[in-house]
């Protein structure tokens, strides 16, 4: 039995992959069970739960994998910063503080917390491991991969050739020049946080026109090579990379908004921030473009695979796969730095001669949930808690009367998105859903839309195109056949980023779908995740519970309990 | 015993054609980090609450 | 009537020249908005690893409470830093020292238990001090004295039967007591840091000139890395 462990984390994205004979057994996010949002710390918890569900303990691992490597880190924060001095040095001695004493002996850390032999614990390159997400994860036998984020080691930007068991780089991008760096900067001036807040910047760019476009191209330029150059200097990136941006980028688009301050997209000075945010996606969906015609040319492949945190860009992912030189395109949920684990796990896999991984086909690959537990807690909470026959009903009768529904099914969902497991459905035929949602349940912006898992049988008559590798998984969009009759789930532009589901897949969720369906209903839902404002999406029956005692939701399933709030909705 | 291979793979990264003029800066500044390696791992938002009167 | 004792109306006099700058009372209230959400989330960690489902519906309950008072205190700091001309301070964030698993249950509970027994003791000193200079805040803390009660007590009953008792809470003593030394040994080794840094300035003269000459950002489409 050969049992391998990729780990990411120390920044933003923790997560832990445990692959036994090639095959993948377990990947979790640590922010999930440490319950701290973008948990910047190590895995353990993640780590010790996916052994925990394989049954297996630290010393029976081969090996373990950190998905970057921590001494081109030092050397990159160190080179970078040197060029940044003398203006710099409060970063580069924080960098360095950062560096030395904590992330450079990440490996022994790890080693010491799991209790694994130092000599087994390894790193991969960083763009390596996003670029093994892609591509093992693919059904791909052979692809291009394009890796695109704010930066590893160096790289920010690679193009490979995936063929078989074996990953080549053919060229890369070095920092400063990264398109994840520019829009984490947009971001920041917009008053969302880095590294969190980027797909609000999304959301928010479909409310707006890219008027300041002008503006964007003197801070980024393209090239007819798919290259592109930013310029550092007006986001200051010489200086600090955590700022995101510099007075440079101020003198371009205008003062920075607030983090914290309430939107409002009637008054001009917040259109023109929407136009910014359009502005700048229309950029990066032109970035991600040419780096796929350069791909394609490199490489000559019909299908390209896509991570790294730019990937979570549905929009771009959506431009690229309608208007790209690629036939097919693939990008697996987990394609931020959490994703970098399963990578590591899976090079460390093929590299133990244990071959590639299967393709990535759901995304339940967490902590299953308890629903003996939940049973337990809402009695000593005092909720009303019964067995339900039939939850699927049971969930669709309350979505048929215009309830919201939590649900809380099997594993936990793999990646940043919810997908059936641990959800919150709503009727997406209810035009008041959005601003309850937004304004009551998650306390999020106003703009923010939501999103429709349906039927994947039934998914061509509701949206163009289609079911593809991208639709099971979220991560791209689609355009709404007609936005009246599902206005909940119709962003502003007229597109939905959609879950197909199929049995396989996601079973709960799809027996749901179709009992809604068999009642007279189309067989889809709004679905969001479940998790309150500021909390990672939940993962074991006490999180769930939490959920229900705080937030203004009436009913949660939990498997095939069904636990009701008192006062909160018709029984 | 495990801080060993972490040097011997932090020297061996930086033996290397142009990295090599980094090591004199970086050995005076790890000894300083060796300070803060002592006190790391802290959480910096504690219960503050807690430890506050 | 009766008249408060000096020491009493000393530490009040005390309380209320610290809070004068509503700036800094944003500040101080927003930090405390990010102690009250790390709390919650000990309490969820808590809640998740106790096996008893009655004392896991405790933490649970607390962890409720605690994400209340934590939007009390930000929105108390976001009126502040309003009413003293500032931008709104910065959503809240924490992370966790995860006391139930280091400390135990026995020790989790004793922490609590004491810090709750502090935190009652200084939001009514501070609400005291402060009825008349801020009377918004003092409501604020006196609306949070009542949850703040009942948490020391079930918490003191908890640990009271679990039989653990002073014991506990002479570790838990301690072990605050020797984390609050490594913090301030962090405190006292950055500006050591920062000093050597300084320190070595010609030698970081000579590498940054190094560095733009011999290792310039490179433009374009670079080779592959070097495995």
């Amino acid at each position: 039995m050969s049992a391998v462990l990729g780990l990411s984390g120390g920044y933003h994205d923790a997560a832990a992959a445990l692959f036994v004979d090639g095959a993948l057994v377990a990947a979790i996010h640590e922010e999930r069970l440490s319950r701290v949002k973008h948990d910047p710390g190590l895995p353990f918890r993640a780590a010790r739960a996916c052994l925990d569900l394989a049954g297996l303990r630290a010393a029976d691992l081969e090996r373990v994998t950190f998905y970057e490597d921590p001494y081109a880190k030092l050397e990159r924060v160190l080179v970078h910063g040197l060029r940044g001095l003398p203006g710099g040095w409060r970063s580069l001695a924080r960098g360095l503080e950062v560096q030395l004493g904590q992330k450079l002996f990440v490996l022994d850390r790890i080693a010491g917390q799991l209790g694994v032999d130092r000599r087994r614990v390894g790193f991969v390159r960083h763009h390596e491991s996003h670029a093994a997400s892609a591509f093992f994860a693919s059904p791909f036998e052979r692809a291009a991969v394009l890796t695109i984020d704010g930066v590893g080691e160096w790289t920010t930007t690679a193009l490979w050739m995936g063929d078989g068991e074996r990953l080549t780089q053919r060229s890369h991008l070095e920092l400063p020049h990264s398109l994840g760096l520019l829009y984490a900067g947009i971001t920041a001036w917009l008053g969302f946080p880095i590294n969190g807040g980027e797909h609000r910047v999304m959301g928010l760019a479909a409310h707006g026109r890219p008027t300041r476009r002008a503006a964007l191209d003197r801070l980024a330029t393209l090239h007819p090579d798919g290259a592109f150059t930013v310029d550092a200097a007006a986001f200051d990136h010489f200086r600090d990379l955590t700022r995101g941006f510099g007075p440079g980028v101020e003198a371009l688009l205008g003062p920075a908004r607030p983090p914290g301050r309430p939107w409002d997209l009637s008054d001009p000075a917040d259109r023109d921030r929407a136009d910014v945010a359009a502005s700048v996606q229309q950029l990066t969906e032109d970035a991600v473009l040419g780096l796929a015609h350069a791909a394609h040319a490199a490489t000559g492949c019909e299908a390209l695979c896509l991570a790294g945190g730019v990937a979570l860009n549905c929009v771009a992912v959506s431009r690229l796969a309608a208007e790209g030189p690629f036939r097919e395109v693939f990008v697996q949920p987990a394609a931020g730095d959490a994703g970098g684990a399963w990578g590591a796990g899976a090079l460390a896999a093929v590299e133990a001669g244990d071959g590639r991984p299967a393709p990535l086909t759901h995304a339940r690959w967490g902590r299953p949930v308890d629903p003996a537990r939940a049973a337990a807690l809402a009695s000593a909470l005092g909720l009303p808690a019964r067995r339900v026959d039939d939850p699927a009903r049971e969930a669709a009768r309350r979505l048929s009367q215009g309830q919201v529904v939590a649900l809380c099914a099997g594993r936990a969902e793999w990646g940043p998105r919810a997908l059936g497991q641990r959800s919150l459905l709503a009727p997406a035929t209810d035009p008041a859903m959005p601003d309850h949602l937004n304004r009551v349940v998650k306390l999020r912006e106003p703009f923010r839309p939501f999103a429709p898992a349906v039927l994947a049988s039934h998914a061509s008559a509701h949206f163009d195109g289609a079911p593809d590798h991208l639709t099971p998984f979220m991560t791209t969009t689609r355009r709404v056949r007609d936005p009246t009759a599902l206005p909940a789930i119709t962003h502003v532009d007229g597109t939905a980023r959609l879950q197909t589901v199929t049995a396989p897949a996601a079973p709960t969720l799809h027996a749901t779908l179709s009992a809604l369906h068999a009642a007279g209903g189309p067989p889809l839902a709004l679905l969001t995740s479940l998790n309150g404002p500021g909390e990672p999406i939940v993962d074991s029956a006490a999180d769930a519970l939490a959920f229900l005692v705080e937030r203004p939701v009436p009913a949660l399933l939990v498997g095939d309990l069904l636990i009701t709030r008192p006062g909160g909705g018709p029984p | 015993m495990r801080f060993v291979t972490s040097l011997k793979e932090l020297l061996a990264h930086f033996v290397h054609r142009e990295r090599l003029v980094l090591l004199p800066l970086l050995v005076v500044l790890a000894l300083a980090g060796l300070l803060l390696a002592a006190t790391g791992g802290l959480s910096v938002v504690a219960p503050l609450v807690y430890t506050l009167f | 009537m009766t008249r408060r004792p000096l020491s009493r109306r000393a530490s009040e006099g005390f309380t209320r020249i610290l809070w004068r700058s509503k700036a800094r009372n944003a500040a101080r209230l927003r930090a405390w908005a990010c102690a009250e959400e790390g709390s919650r989330i000990d309490l969820m960690l808590a809640a998740n690893a106790c096996p008893d489902p009655d004392r896991a519906a405790a933490y649970l309950r607390h962890a409720h409470d605690e994400a209340r008072h934590t939007r009390m205190f930000a929105a108390r700091a976001r009126a502040l830093a309003a009413e003293a001309g500032r931008p709104p301070p910065p959503p809240v964030h924490a992370d966790t020292d995860d006391l139930y698993r280091r400390l135990g249950e026995a020790g989790f509970l004793a922490f609590v238990a004491d810090g709750e027994a502090r935190a009652l003791v200084g939001f009514r000193r501070t609400a005291a001090a402060l009825a008349d200079a801020d009377p918004r805040t003092a409501a604020t803390l006196r609306a949070l004295i009542p949850d703040e009660a009942h948490h020391a007590a079930y918490t003191r009953a908890l640990l009271h039967q679990t039989g653990a008792g002073p014991g506990a809470l002479r570790r838990v003593r301690a072990w605050s007591l020797w984390r609050g030394w490594l913090r301030l040994g962090r405190r006292l080794t950055r500006p050591l840091f920062l000093a050597l840094f300084a320190a070595l300035a010609p030698l970081l003269a000579l590498s940054a000139l190094w560095a733009r000459a011999a290792r310039p950002a490179r433009s374009g489409w670079q080779p592959p890395e070097a495995p």
